[in-house]
């Protein structure tokens, strides 16, 4: 009654009107930009980024171009990170890796969190054997050492980039399922889904309207965090030979090429390496950053 | 010495920092309790209530502030200038409170024995042994039996009633001079309410205590208060007597809060008598049969609970079936499981001449345009990110009823309209409305494929009273408008009494009592129904409490094993 007064009046709450969804990024901006570590890390990864799109066609030298005039330089002037046993300039090589190493990333992490964030919303929307079945295949692919499933699937498959990137994406299903269908499970039971199914909706409908669009928070976060390892395994299989081949500038690849000159040219192994650390370490601080913003118990 | 009054509030003002603004929610509340009186603060949701009684514990957030020409006088001592060590003295011991949730307000893993000598020891210099003793005595005057027993044992061994004894318990330990109670009973059903309201009231003629009573429900100040003060946007409207209050309220707001309220004695309509004449008489067309329908559920190790046990009833097109019980009585899974949201262990529900149980996914979409469902919370009930115009729309997009998103968006509108929104709501999203304008919403949304039959879950029951008799006033003109045939669910039977033709009465997943409202309220036969009646508070202080007393560790235990369903008066079934 009191409150029905004002029915048709034009604001209902008195308070503007507003989307949730915009507000929701707005508290979101806020949290994050005063976490600042966070910043940093998102800053870094848009460099990055930048530099893997742009940096090839600005490099002063061609990545492969080998130079026996001027093996194993130290850093100079002309050749900002040195050169390696064949005279490649490291910086220009650092740089084409940049892209490769983002890609390697970005795809295993997208193909991963596809195909297991389908299979944990199934196993968690539909329950029963279906979920008992994904589940336990899920755990059968968690007991194995993440590195070491990498490696099994790239022995099978042979040594490429591509089948790194498969790889490395096997492995991140596992983790995504798992959270997609704890998340699954909790939406599941609200009452605006079983409204929507007694409209009549079909299953299809409610998982991808109202299901999906409200487990996403933890979900990216995990991919962000995910992309850090998956760089870091990436790197490691081509350490190891499994991954990228000579003479791409694949950054495992190079701490690889570099071994045998650690002592009298230790610029060739470290600089490969700083920039894996750079990379890992900014999708981590991000990824906690992001985690924290998106938390809705943090929210203020 | 002894000041004249216990509690003095003056000019309290209270306002919350929102990052930069301040926001007012209380402002101008004075009132004050005399020795062993009890006072009742009323009001609906927001009105400030019980931010004001967390002031006088100094329990409020920290972004709240208290302006400084406030004052609060405990017992000759003000109270606002306490420092947070000197109020930690006063708390439980001369001011006990009282909350609202029996089930979170007790630690799961302590046992019950040891949070109520807990308070004892904190606060007076007592052994174990004499606390515990204590505890004991308190235990007993708040009416749990076997107390020797009991006092080992943790908090979910007890039911919801006895666990807000306990909480009762917990605030008498010191015998203080003040007992706050914030909405004590409202998480109660209606019979352990009248049982806990009946055990105040004894401990205050006991230990003298005052009582400050907050409370949306004026059954239940009626009963208890000397005094009420009235509190609607963080102002007092109204205060004065209990007497002077109900018999001549002087302000608007209370006027209208006294008449939202249900009242068990109106008549029912002539349309409605009408309705049931034909219904008895056999001209009615029947809508929906229930028969012997039920619904387990495994608990594991081989034990089910028979959440709905061989119930069997009709629907006739056009009228309204009350069904009525307690927590947990079975009422709500009963709508789901005709409704097939869950599906019934056996029997049948019989929707014009066939079973729903056996339809076909084709059959059950087709079927889910005539059924619609209305549900308890509006708040979890609407998707949050999803605007008014596609959550009312998402049933016309799954039906493929309008050919394009205009023609579709105008009838959102005109659903809108008709459940007396403006339209140019469809574009906002759920949290700007009010609860009442969400139920609004969720019913328009039921209303988009012009159903046939709703089943209302508890529709009304997280709404204030007044906001209830308009949403009530919607139902009952839209089942005119558009012929439209309830099950209404509900735990209040006044408003049951209101909205429904039959009343049927559940009580442990069996249906105990079903006949037309009025002879329910009038001649209840089985003893279930009489309780439930006998507990209702009324909204009338010149009615003194005529509760017969219920001894507590009485609980309701009425078996129908063995017993059946039979009419005992022309169209008046009980369970005997």
């Amino acid at each position: 009654m009191q409150e029905e007064v004002n029915l048709n009046s034009g604001d209902p709450t008195g308070k503007q009107q507003f989307n949730p969804n915009v507000v929701r990024f707005q508290d979101f901006m806020k949290k994050f930009y005063r976490n600042k570590s966070a910043l940093i890390g998102g800053i870094l990864i848009l460099a990055l980024i930048i530099v893997a799109l742009v940096g090839p066609y600005f490099t002063p030298y061609a990545p492969n171009t080998q130079n026996y005039s001027n093996l194993l330089a130290p850093p100079s002037v002309e050749h900002l990170f040195g050169t390696d046993h064949h005279g490649r300039d490291i910086f220009s090589r650092i740089i084409h890796g940049m892209s490769i190493t983002l890609r390697v990333g970005f795809t295993s992490v997208f193909i991963g969190m596809t195909v297991g964030v389908t299979l944990g919303v199934i196993s968690g929307y539909y329950g029963k054997w279906v979920d008992t079945i994904i589940m336990r295949f899920m755990d059968v692919l968690l007991a194995f050492p993440g590195i070491l499933l990498a490696l099994a699937v790239v022995a099978v498959l042979g040594g490429s980039l591509n089948n790194v990137i498969i790889s490395v994406a096997i492995f991140s299903v596992p983790v995504f399922a798992r959270i997609s269908r704890g998340s699954t499970l909790e939406v599941r039971e609200l009452e605006y889904v079983e409204a929507v199914r007694s409209l009549g909706a079909s299953d299809f409908r409610i998982i991808i309207r109202h299901v999906l669009p409200n487990i996403m928070s933890p979900i990216i976060v995990q991919a962000t965090l995910n992309i850090a390892t998956s760089v870091l395994t990436a790197s490691g299989l081509s350490f190891l030979g499994m991954g990228a081949q000579p003479p791409d500038p694949e950054w495992g690849a190079m701490l690889n090429d570099g071994r045998n000159y650690m002592w009298n040219a230790p610029h060739i192994t470290m600089i490969p390496g700083i920039a894996i650390v750079i990379v890992v370490l900014s999708f981590n601080v991000f990824g906690d950053g992001l985690r924290d913003a998106l938390d809705p118990k943090s929210r203020n | 010495m002894l000041t004249e009054k216990l509690l003095q509030v003056e000019n309290l003002k209270i306002s919350f920092s929102t990052g930069d603004s301040l926001l007012e929610v209380v402002s101008d509340v004075s009132f004050d309790i005399g020795h062993g009186k009890t006072v009742g603060i009323v009001g609906e949701s927001g009105s400030g209530k019980s931010v004001s009684a967390r002031s006088i514990m100094k329990l409020l957030e920290n972004n709240a502030v208290v302006d400084e020409g406030s004052r609060i006088r405990f017992n000759g001592e003000e109270l606002l200038e306490k420092t947070d060590r000197e109020m930690r003295k006063i708390r439980g011991k001369d001011i006990g409170m009282i909350f609202q949730d029996p089930m979170s307000s007790l630690n799961p893993t302590m046992k019950i024995g040891k949070q109520i000598s807990e308070t004892i020891q904190i606060h007076e210099k007592a052994s174990k042994k004499e606390a515990a003793a204590r505890a004991k005595e308190i235990m007993h005057l708040v009416g749990i039996p076997d107390v020797d027993d009991r006092f080992n044992q943790y908090p979910h061994e007890f039911s919801g009633g006895m666990r807000q004894r306990i909480i009762i318990a917990i605030a008498l330990a010191c015998s203080p001079k003040l007992l706050i109670a914030d909405e004590p009973t409202t998480a109660l059903d209606v019979t352990i309410q009248a049982q806990i309201l009946e055990l105040l009231k004894d401990i205050q003629k006991k230990t003298g205590t005052s009582i400050l009573l907050i409370t949306h429900d004026f059954g239940v100040v009626a009963n208890m208060c000397e005094d009420i003060v009235v509190m609607n946007k963080g102002r007092v409207v109204e205060k004065g007597s209990t007497m002077e209050i109900f018999n001549s309220p002087k302000e608007d707001y209370t006027k209208r809060l006294l008449a939202a309220i249900p009242n068990l004695h109106a008549e029912k309509s002539q349309e409605s008598k009408e309705k049931l004449a034909d219904i008895y008489s056999g001209t009615r067309e029947k809508l929906l049969e229930v028969n012997t329908l039920a619904k387990h559920f495994p608990l594991g190790r081989g034990t089910t609970l028979k959440a709905v046990n061989d119930i069997s009833f009709d629907i006739y097109r056009g009228e309204t079936l009350g069904l009525v019980g307690e927590s947990g009585s079975g009422k709500s899974t009963t709508g789901r499981t005709i409704l097939r949201l869950q599906d019934a262990t056996s029997g049948e529900t019989v929707f014009e001449g066939s079973d729903i149980n056996k339809y076909k996914k084709r059959q059950m979409k087709d079927m889910r345009k005539r059924v619609q469902f209305v549900f308890q919370d509006p708040y979890s009930s609407l998707n949050p990110r999803q605007k008014v115009k596609d959550i009312i729309g998402e049933a016309l997009d799954i039906h493929k009823l309008f050919p394009n998103k205009k023609k579709r968006n105008d009838r959102v509108k005109e659903l809108l309209h008709l459940v007396g929104l403006d339209g140019s709501f469809s574009e906002r999203f759920p949290h700007e409305f009010s609860g009442g304008q969400r139920q609004r919403i969720g019913i328009a949304r039921a209303l988009a494929v012009e159903p046939d039959f709703i089943v209302l879950d508890e529709p009304l029951s997280a709404l204030d009273a007044s906001v209830q008799a308009t949403i009530v006033e919607l139902l009952e003109d839209l089942q005119r408008k558009l012929n439209l045939t309830y099950l209404f669910i509900a735990h209040d039977l006044a408003t049951v009494k209101k909205l429904s033709d039959r009343v049927a009465v559940m009580y442990k997943g069996n249906i105990v009592e079903l006949t037309d409202s009025e002879e329910l309220f009038k001649n209840p036969i089985h003893n279930y129904t009489k309780k439930l009646l006998s507990a209702i508070p009324v909204p009338d202080p010149n009615y003194a409490i005529t509760a017969e007393k219920v001894s507590p560790d009485e609980t309701l235990d009425f078996s129908t094993e063995g017993q059946v369903f039979t009419e005992v008066k022309p169209n008046h079934w009980v369970m005997q």
